[in-house]
């Protein structure tokens, strides 16, 4: 596997590594919004890379090497030795729900070899879990699902998901990554601490939610902003949701806010929210977020030799720690070590089978890594 | 340099492209992490003021919920609860504790424990049974303690055990009542335990002579059965094992002196916690009532067996109808639905089965038949209950209803009593037939003769009251009319006994006095006696009524037939005739008798003795025995010797028994005879025959000269010596005479002629009718058989279209047969002559309906 790493920053491409890459199969970009609309980054890649697939999507921020970037274009070209690559992509219609979406994107790629299928999903126009209910239908449990939903910085406004084209809105995109001596890992780690009363979710609908014990949850949330509360949706990533089935202490997930609707008081999330589930707010501690990246680095099956790690972090963690959100990326590096190459993003959603049961689910808040390794 | 600031200084650198960082870029990224410090300072902050005031609400609810729970179960436990301190003083108390003790908490405070109940608990006895003191209600006591801020308070919760109490009592007495009905039935209780030993035996006396019930005790069921057969033994093993409950296991028990057969039933017992403990139910001693089953069947089997083996078909259904018992014999009799000939269909089924197969000739509709054999209201009464198959039989089915409402029928083939009986039907028919024909032969023959003997009566009679007449002609016309007046008789008897065989005689009672019958048979009687030395003698008994109801016809007959016999069979000395009455006796008033009683309010029923006792030839006893058969007489060579037909005493007889009486005689061989006729009558009046004895002697009558009295030849016996003249004014009378045979029109004719009547003559019916039309008759004197128009066709148009019913129309008839008569006034008619015609007869009918008119 050969990796070459370049940054476009401040008009400028800047090429941080390069391993000698020639003919790579694959070229990943994670971009500002406001990049993907103005500056073409497809075709500036294409002009580059004119043999290979190259898929990207707007962030909340762009991860490459041990730094994370802001209106940035984070490029990395792979060429994969020994595995091959198909890409796939579906725009959504409001005739399609996000499972039939999920259905129909992944039924493009033969599963013959398929090892790993990376998602860069819409940010905004997705429910998450029911998009992953949709790969599965297709998918068998062997072949691992990791990705992410794509960002709008703290906007909540547009997001933007390309492939082999300019990126556009609506649009969801299926990178597989195919071979016997290809190695896939995932981990996923949050490091938030649930706080305050266990609240039960009396109110919902899908991934909208309407009431926690009785109480609108809008309240709740303007509530514990405080002067935060006129910066929402965005802010509402400083408390995100645990939630878990009724009764029980494990299979927790954390959920984030989305959008808010002032009109009926309601919260939407990047996943369902059941009817019944125990619910209790989170809050964050710089400590224990870094904590919980290191945690994601070293549960990775991690081998000798070169490989990339795709970090997918949750927007929240970077409002909430501002500059010191590096500090993730950092620890996740040196864990790693100098052969594993990193690059990834800052995401509304991140998709990751779940560290208790296996199935991949979509996870808020956490630092999520794919580990890709050839042998 | 802190690591924030050093990644702030290199992306400032970047900013710049150079070394020296972009300071402006450098020192927003300061300020801006200053920013996010305080925001996240801020955010924590307000985060934990905030939960902490939730948390701090929340455990309040915690707190007042909690209170809540326990007030609410206080107060709803069903337990009294106190709360004592550490002196055992009451301190607080629920509402079911007041309500228990009946004092509310203020006075209950005031009260130490041991005043409120009999006995309280302590240190020692913490629970206790006892009474609440002032209403001695039996309640639980249980004490806890309780530590509260280091002190030791205690709990007392009191439970009304009340309830408990009396359902102990009522589980003492149930038990109590259970050991009772165990002692007093026939059953008893067992139990067993895990092991199947029997463990109890309650109610077992009944059989303790015949089984020890010290060694049932203990032993197991396997034991106790080992007499059993193996099969029943060994499917109850599985029963026991499976834990299966079982009932009515029967199985033989070693008695004191013999098996003893048992009956068991028995359910599993199990704990609380669902083990097994055994069984337990009931058992009774069968041996005698299999002993019973075992008789009563067989006393069935060789029911069936009898059954089974008669010649008859045999089926009982019960009371809903349904069949329970029935023999070969009734499905070979019914072959058609032997198929269906099976223990429960009912009889309606097997009736519609009957029906539908077309197994019966059915006398009426089916639907009528099925109607009336279903409904138990009319099975029983059918009355043709034999029935021919369309195979063929004849069976006969007889159904009657059973005690227990059910219907026991008996079938049985009586094709050959019935093929039987069907033959002597018909031969007697054809016999019955046969002899009518020859009577109705001898009838006819008597009418076609009596026409031209009524020509001869007739005009011999006419020639004779000629004036003009030789000694010689007048004695030849004589002999010409005795002759054919003895021909009418032997012919008039040849007819009464063709009546009486034909069954067209009939009695005709009407009012009679006695007189009239002994006037009769001396008018009769005296020219036969004519000079012979015998004396006539009426002996009539004082009592003997004067008037009586009957056929004085038919006993003039009798009378006149015996007193001529007497006479014919008598050369000298008497015959006497005695007349006596007796009331008929009770037992005699049988119903045709009573049937014929008159519309007289005096009328009584009566026997009318008469006996006619002659000084003659007598007749021996052999001869007797059939003297009152017909055609034959005491010795054939007497109907030679004195004439006759030989029908005059078996017609008497006959007549005699018509009359509910009885014709006797009693005679020796020339002692004489005597012949009693007896007759059922009714006497009309209280007033009693006057002349008690009539004796007329003819001592100067003896006459030698053959047997035939010379005075008969003389005098043609009931005739006048000359028709005697009519009254004036009914000589007057005009009278239509209506005759198609020439010779009688001159035989009536000429009579009329005699007796001064004058008439017309119509040749037929349409004739009278059209002379009837135009004249005016007194009378019409009507032949029945004519051409054109008969007799009584004209009638009923005289009657009918010329509406003139009241001009008498008598009838004149050869037909003498029995309903002529009836036939007659039907038509229209007013009376009735027959021919050949009575002259006397004729004067008197004239006389009658002309003095009507």
């Amino acid at each position: 596997m050969k990796i070459r790493q370049q940054i476009f920053e401040n008009g400028r491409w800047t090429t941080l590594s390069d391993d000698g890459v020639s003919q790579p199969q694959l070229v990943l970009y994670f971009a500002a919004p406001e990049i993907c609309r103005s500056q073409s980054p497809y075709q500036q890649l294409q002009q580059q890379f004119p043999n290979a697939h190259i898929a990207g999507l707007s962030t909340g921020g762009e991860i490459l090497a041990d730094e994370v970037f802001d209106d940035s274009l984070a490029a990395t070209a792979i060429e994969l030795e020994h595995s091959r690559i198909e890409t796939a992509s579906v725009h959504l219609t409001e005739e399609l729900s996000s499972s039939a979406a999920g259905h129909d994107l992944v039924q493009q790629l033969p599963q013959e070899g398929l090892r790993l299928v990376w998602l860069l999903s819409d940010g905004l126009k997705v429910n998450g879990s029911e998009l992953i209910r949709g790969c599965r239908e297709v998918l068998p449990e062997e072949i691992m699902i990791t990705g992410g939903l794509a960002g709008d910085g703290p906007d909540f406004t547009t997001t933007y998901t390309g492939c082999n084209a300019e990126p556009t809105s609506g649009q969801l995109v299926a990178i597989g990554f195919y071979g016997e001596r290809l190695q896939v890992s995932s981990s996923s780690f949050g490091g938030w601490d649930r706080f305050g009363p266990l609240r039960t979710v009396t109110r919902s609908e899908d991934n909208v939610l309407y009431e926690l014990d009785g109480q609108p949850a809008l309240d709740l949330y303007k509530h514990y902003l405080g002067d935060e509360a006129q910066n929402l949706p965005g802010s509402g990533l400083l408390f995100p949701l645990s939630i878990r089935p009724p009764h029980q202490d494990e299979g927790a997930v954390v959920r984030t806010i989305l959008a808010v609707d002032e009109s009926n008081n309601s919260l939407t999330f990047a996943g369902n929210v059941p009817e019944g589930y125990s619910a209790q707010l989170m809050r964050g501690n710089f400590d224990r977020l870094i904590e919980g990246a290191a945690n994601a680095a070293e549960h990775l099956q991690h081998q000798q030799g070169r490989g990339l790690a795709l970090l997918v972090s949750c927007i929240g963690r970077k409002l909430l720690m501002g500059q010191r959100i590096n500090d993730e990326v950092e620890v996740v590096a040196d864990i790693l070590g100098q052969d594993i190459a990193l690059t990834g993003f800052y995401s509304y959603g991140e998709i990751a089978p779940d560290g208790y049961t296996g199935q991949c689910e979509l996870h808020n808040q956490t630092m999520t890594i794919t580990l890709l390794q050839e042998h | 340099m802190h690591k924030l600031l050093q990644r702030q200084l290199a992306k400032a650198r970047r900013r710049s492209g150079t070394d020296q960082p972009d300071m402006d870029y450098l020192l927003q990224l300061i300020s801006d992490s200053y920013d996010e410090a305080d925001k996240e300072h801020r955010l924590a902050d307000r985060a934990a003021k905030l939960m902490e005031e939730e948390l701090v609400t929340l455990h309040r609810q915690h707190i007042d919920q909690a209170r809540q729970y326990f007030e609410t179960v206080l107060s709803r436990v069903g337990d009294g609860v106190l709360f004592l301190d550490s002196r055992q003083r009451i301190q607080n108390g629920n509402k079911q504790a007041e309500i228990l003790l009946d004092q509310p908490l203020e006075l209950l405070q005031q009260h130490p424990l041991d005043e409120l109940f009999d006995q309280a608990p302590n240190a020692d006895q913490r629970q206790l049974e006892t009474r609440i003191a002032h209403n001695q209600s039996p309640v639980e006591l249980v004490l806890s303690q309780l530590t509260h801020d280091g002190r030791q308070e205690s709990l007392l919760i009191i439970r009304d055990i009340s309830e408990r109490v009396a359902a102990q009592d009522k589980l003492r007495q149930s038990k109590s009542m259970f050991r009772d009905f165990a002692e007093s039935s026939s059953d008893w209780f067992w139990e067993t335990d895990a092991k199947h030993r029997v463990i109890s035996l309650t109610g077992f006396t009944p059989v303790l002579k015949r089984i020890d019930q010290e060694s049932m005790i203990g032993r197991s069921r396997m034991e106790l059965m080992k007499n059993a057969p193996s099969e029943v033994f060994e499917q109850h093993i599985d029963d026991l094992n499976a834990h299966r409950p079982f009932r009515d296991l029967e199985y033989e028990l070693e008695g004191n002196d013999s098996p003893v057969l048992v009956s068991v039933s028995g359910k599993p017992r199990f704990d609380a916690e669902g083990n097994f403990i055994g069984y337990r139910g009931t058992a009774r001693d069968i041996t005698e009532l299999r002993k019973t089953d075992e008789y009563l069947e067989q006393i069935e089997n060789r029911l069936r067996t009898a059954i089974g083996s008669i010649n008859e078909g045999i089926a009982l259904f019960d009371k809903d109808d349904q069949l329970v018992l029935f023999n070969e014999r009734t499905k070979e009799l019914y072959p058609q639905m032997a198929d269906k000939i099976e223990l429960g269909v009912t009889y309606p089924e097997l009736a519609h089965t009957l029906v539908e197969r077309n197994a019966l000739v059915l006398p009426v509709d089916k639907d009528v038949w099925l109607q009336y054999q279903i409904n138990k209201e009319t099975r029983y009464t059918v009355r043709i209950n034999t029935a021919e198959t369309t195979d063929g039989r004849f069976i006969q089915a007889l159904e009657y209803p059973t005690p227990e409402g059910g219907t026991v029928g008996i079938y049985s083939d009586v094709t050959d009593t019935q093929k039987l009986q069907e033959q002597l039907r018909t031969e007697k028919e054809r016999a019955e037939f046969a002899n009518q024909a020859k009577s109705e032969f001898l009838a006819n023959m008597s009418h076609e003769i009596r026409t031209p003997m009524n020509a001869i009566i007739g005009l011999s009679h006419l020639a004779l009251l000629s004036t003009e007449l030789t000694p010689e002609q007048t004695e030849y016309l004589d002999k010409i009319h005795y002759s054919s007046k003895q021909l009418l008789g032997i012919l008039n008897d040849i007819l009464d006994f063709s009546k009486i065989e034909a069954g067209k005689l009939s009695i005709e009672p009407q009012h009679f006095e006695l007189s009239d019958l002994i006037a009769h048979t001396d008018t009769l009687l005296k020219p036969l006696l004519d000079g012979r030395p015998i004396e006539h003698q009426w002996q009539v008994t004082p009592n003997t009524p004067a008037e009586f109801f009957g056929d004085l016809m038919r006993i003039n007959q009798v009378l006149a037939n015996l007193s001529s016999n007497a006479a014919k069979f008598t050369e000298q000395g008497q015959i006497k005739i005695s007349i006596s009455c007796r009331p008929a006796s009770p037992e005699s008033d049988d119903a045709e008798h009573q049937s014929q009683r008159p519309p007289y309010p005096n009328a009584r029923g009566v026997e009318l003795i008469i006996a006619v006792q002659d000084t003659g030839i007598g007749i021996s006893k052999e001869k007797q025995a059939h003297l009152f058969t017909a055609f034959t007489q005491a010795d054939a060579s007497i109907t030679r010797q004195f004439g006759g037909t030989g029908l005059g005493l078996a017609i008497s007889k006959q007549l005699c028994e018509m009359m509910q009486g009885d014709l006797t005689v009693s005679s020796e061989a020339a002692q004489g005879s005597c012949f009693t006729a007896t007759l059922k009558l009714w006497s009309l009046s209280d007033q009693v025959y006057k002349t008690a004895i009539q004796s007329v002697s003819h001592p100067n009558s003896i006459n030698g000269n053959g047997l035939m009295p010379k005075t008969e030849l003389n005098q043609p016996s009931g005739q006048p010596e000359s028709a005697p003249a009519m009254k004036e004014t009914q000589r007057e009378a005009q009278v239509l005479l209506v005759e198609d045979n020439s010779i009688n029109q001159m035989v009536a004719g000429r009579f009329l002629d005699k007796i001064g009547i004058s008439f017309e003559l119509a040749e037929n019916g349409e004739q009278a009718l059209e002379k009837i039309r135009h004249n005016h008759y007194q009378l019409v004197l009507m032949d029945l058989q004519m051409p054109v128009m008969d007799g009584l066709t004209a009638t009923h148009k005289v009657r009918e279209e010329l509406g003139m019913i009241d001009l008498p129309i008598i009838a004149m008839t050869a037909n003498a047969m029995q309903g002529d008569k009836e036939r007659c006034l039907e038509a229209g008619m007013s009376d009735y002559l027959s021919k050949p015609i009575d002259f006397m007869a004729l004067k008197e009918k004239l006389e009658r309906w002309l003095s009507d008119s």
